[in-house]
């Protein structure tokens, strides 16, 4: 057998419900062909989590698509946490993984990523992937340690603790010696209480938030996962020497102009950008420019927080900003001194778009939705959604079951009722908490009334913070994306900030960008690279294959493979969604984004028409060589 | 170009606004400049130099270019080419943008 360099060449396969556990190979061939992280963690979702026959959603009645959605919770959708060939080599914002699974949220497919100590701890213990099948009986704790053993441990002690305090806990109670600490993932609450948008959280907070995989995971009864690696099972790279030489430039390269903005400001300096160039959403994108937005922006934060950088392991561009979150008037002072991480997402989704113009609250408001391990962009939409709903008579405004809730009522800008109701929701508590925590798509289509009109999610997802009326190219990325309404598996928006395209009209390229961009984005997400990291390659696809060639050491791969395997990545991530249920009025938009013109701003009076948009739809499916309906050959896909 | 183009060599009054790292390294949101109305991206580098030396190493190259991660924009519609030799086309009374670029979060 030939040497395998940069993988281990297997993944780590446990089923919570036996204990039973295996290692099952991975072939060198797929390893090639998938490459790692989000295109290898889709052939593992293929392999572990497909469905019994193939359902053709053209056919499924609305009820067995919804019931599809349930069915993500059930025992046999597995949890995989996939690592990559770039795992461990010590290149810059290359410990990263990925966490696949079949969403509660949409029915398709969930492709997260997060990043850190995790990622290379994942890789010595569990291999390239850890696949996590079935439900455990009780609530556990899966313990794997540096003999790759995979132990499950009792974790009732552990329930209803907060992400942070779970991962403290868990800590301490495996703390060996002067051996280093265990790396953990886990959930919170929220992922106990089956939230749809429950997220993943390691490391200290990093989050992998959306599309609701700690909801999967808490449907396994799995409060946290711990590991623990020996430096002893790093896989080898075949040319160490030529690797270090080009880790060195690199990590030059990465801390140049760049990614200035990333280490000063972080993704928050976005925020005065779109309010000027009419692209914030705000007021459950019933505006897209915001009043407030001065107060919130990253360059006022930055002058007016504690502000702090933190580094992903292996990381030198350390974009994170972590922000000390000031107590309520009547608090007291606090145990300790609490902090919050705010990215722009977090920002828009707390800030704007629910009408919140109070830094603090906002910062409050991304605290509890990481101690409750709920996405922050979902949160944000669906109560956006909610308070709409509740302004035009359809849900009670009264109903949030704490005090400052019932006192404020459901309304924009009530940043201290929105904690809690994020934390109704985060506990599935009450009945607006119960409604809610299903996400907008269903509870829209719960309550009725013409409210999915204003239930701003594609595919279930919520929109994240591009205007996507004035955002073109990214409208046609985001209807089109596998999972949802992402903006990280598309980057389309990079031409509608570029003078390539006019951002405010449609045109026949658009069909080639959005998939050249969402290639780009599924070559990152698979070496694995961070995104920040983009701007400062010469030669990206050149460079990337060089790496994994001297990772790997097959001498022949080059940039036109590289090309190749990741649109391979995209047929394989459609031919999922498409075994699961896909149909073509799933690649749409919400109603509003395509009814109702801007109202303000730069782009006042600019709408996005069906037919615009449906135009785009059919240039891209004719530049991913898809059908005129939007399919995949599921031959070439498995080809 | 802008409806109200001036011919070349005419001066016109022209308002950067600035953002990010741009804004905290002049102290202030924008900053007025007198540009030639065939002004090159050259052009106005340096003359945002001249009124923010601190712009030079992540706003703007040492060379008097934009720098990576930044981008122009006029009047919050148009984004403009970043080379050196691009004419920036301003009519009297144009608003520049001076963002950096988006990504992610």
């Amino acid at each position: 057998m030939d040497t395998l360099f940069g993988y281990r060449g297997f993944a780590l396969v446990v089923d919570l419900a036996s204990g039973d556990y295996r290692q099952d190979p991975i072939p060198a061939r797929v390893l090639r062909a998938t490459i790692g992280g989000i295109g290898l963690g889709t052939w593992l979702l293929h392999r572990y989590g497909g469905p019994a026959s193939d359902l053709d959603g053209e056919t499924l009645t609305d009820s067995a698509r919804r019931h599809l959605l349930d069915t993500a919770l059930e025992p046999d959708n597995p949890l995989i946490f996939v690592t990559s060939p770039l795992v461990g080599t010590g290149l810059t914002t290359s410990s990263k993984f990925a966490v696949m699974t079949r969403s509660p949220l949409t029915g398709f497919i969930a492709d997260g990523l997060s990043s850190s100590h995790l990622a290379v701890e994942l890789k010595r213990a569990c291999g390239d992937a850890l696949v996590i099948t079935g439900r455990a009986p009780e609530p556990c704790l899966l313990h794997i340690d540096i003999d790759s053993t995979p132990r499950i441990r009792p974790a009732g002690h552990l329930m209803g603790l907060s992400t942070m305090d779970t991962e403290l806990a868990v800590k301490a109670q495996l703390a060996d010696g002067n051996r280093k600490p265990v790396r953990v993932a886990c959930i919170g609450p929220a992922g106990e209480n089956l939230v749809r948008f429950a997220s993943i959280a390691n490391d200290g907070g990093r989050q992998a938030g959306r599309c609701g995989p700690g909801a999967v995971m808490g449907s396994k009864r799995l409060k946290a996962i711990a590991v623990r690696g020996s430096a002893e099972a790093d896989p080898t790279v075949a040319d160490p020497k030529s690797l270090r030489r080009y880790a060195r430039d690199l990590s030059r390269r990465s801390l140049g102009p760049a990614t200035a903005k990333y280490r000063e400001l972080g993704t928050i300096a976005n925020v005065s950008v779109f309010n000027r160039l009419g692209t914030l959403p705000t007021r459950n994108f019933q505006q897209s420019t915001f009043a407030d937005a001065e107060a919130v922006s990253g360059e006022v934060l930055h002058q007016t927080k504690q502000m702090q950088s933190a580094h992903c392991a292996n990381c030198t561009i350390g974009c994170e900003k972590i922000v000390a979150v000031s107590p309520k008037d009547g608090d007291g002072k606090p145990e300790k001194p609490a902090t919050a991480r705010l990215e722009y997402e977090s920002l828009f989704a707390l800030g704007p778009l629910v009408g919140v113009g109070d830094p603090d609250a906002i910062i409050r408001a991304a605290r509890r939705c990481d101690e409750l391990g709920i996405d922050t962009i979902s949160a944000g939409g669906v109560v956006a959604w909610a308070i709409e709903t509740a302004e035009r008579g359809l849900l009670p405004s009264g109903n949030i079951t704490t005090s400052a809730g019932s006192e404020e009522g459901l309304k924009f800008g009530k940043g201290d009722a929105i904690i809690d109701l994020l934390d109704d929701i985060g506990r599935r508590r009450g009945y607006l908490g119960n409604l809610l925590a299903d996400g907008t798509r269903l509870a829209a289509e719960k309550i009725g009334g013409g409210s999915s009109d204003w239930a701003m999610q594609v595919k279930g997802l919520e929109m994240p913070g591009y205007e996507p009326r004035s955002l073109k190219t990214l409208a046609l990325g985001l209807a089109t994306t596998p999972r949802g309404a992402c903006h990280n598996r598309t980057s389309a928006y990079d031409a509608d900030f570029s003078p390539e395209v006019d951002r405010l009209t449609v045109d026949e390229r658009r069909g080639r960008i959005a998939v050249d961009s969402e290639d780009f984005a599924a070559a990152l997400d698979s070496l694995i690279w961070c995104k920040f990291l983009r701007r400062a390659f010469s030669d990206f696809w050149e460079e990337s294959a060089a790496v994994y060639r001297m990772v790997t050491g097959w001498k022949d791969f080059d940039a036109v493979e590289l090309r190749k395997t990741v649109a391979g990545i995209a047929d394989l991530k459609k031919a999922y969604n498409q075994r699961w249920g896909w149909r073509r009025s799933d690649d749409t938009l919400p109603p509003r984004t395509l009814t109702e013109p801007l109202p303000d701003g730069v782009a006042a009076g600019i709408g996005l028409t069906v037919h615009e948009l449906d135009g785009m739809i059919a240039d891209y499916y004719a530049a991913r060589g898809w059908d005129a309906g939007g399919r995949v050959d599921l031959a070439v896909a498995f080809s | 170009m802008t409806a109200n183009a001036p011919m070349a060599n005419a001066s016109v009054l022209v308002k950067v606004e600035l953002f990010g790292l741009a804004r905290m390294r002049a102290r202030v949101n924008a900053l007025t400049l007198s540009l030639d109305g065939a002004a090159t991206v050259a052009d106005l580098a340096r003359e945002l130099i001249q009124a923010c030396p601190d712009f030079v190493g992540t706003v703007l190259s040492e060379s008097g270019a934009i720098a990576d991660g930044y981008v122009l924009n006029r009047n919050g519609l148009a984004f403009l080419p970043a080379e050196p030799d691009a004419l920036l086309q301003l009519a009297e009374g144009d608003t520049l943008l001076l963002l950096p670029n988006q990504a992610g979060g």
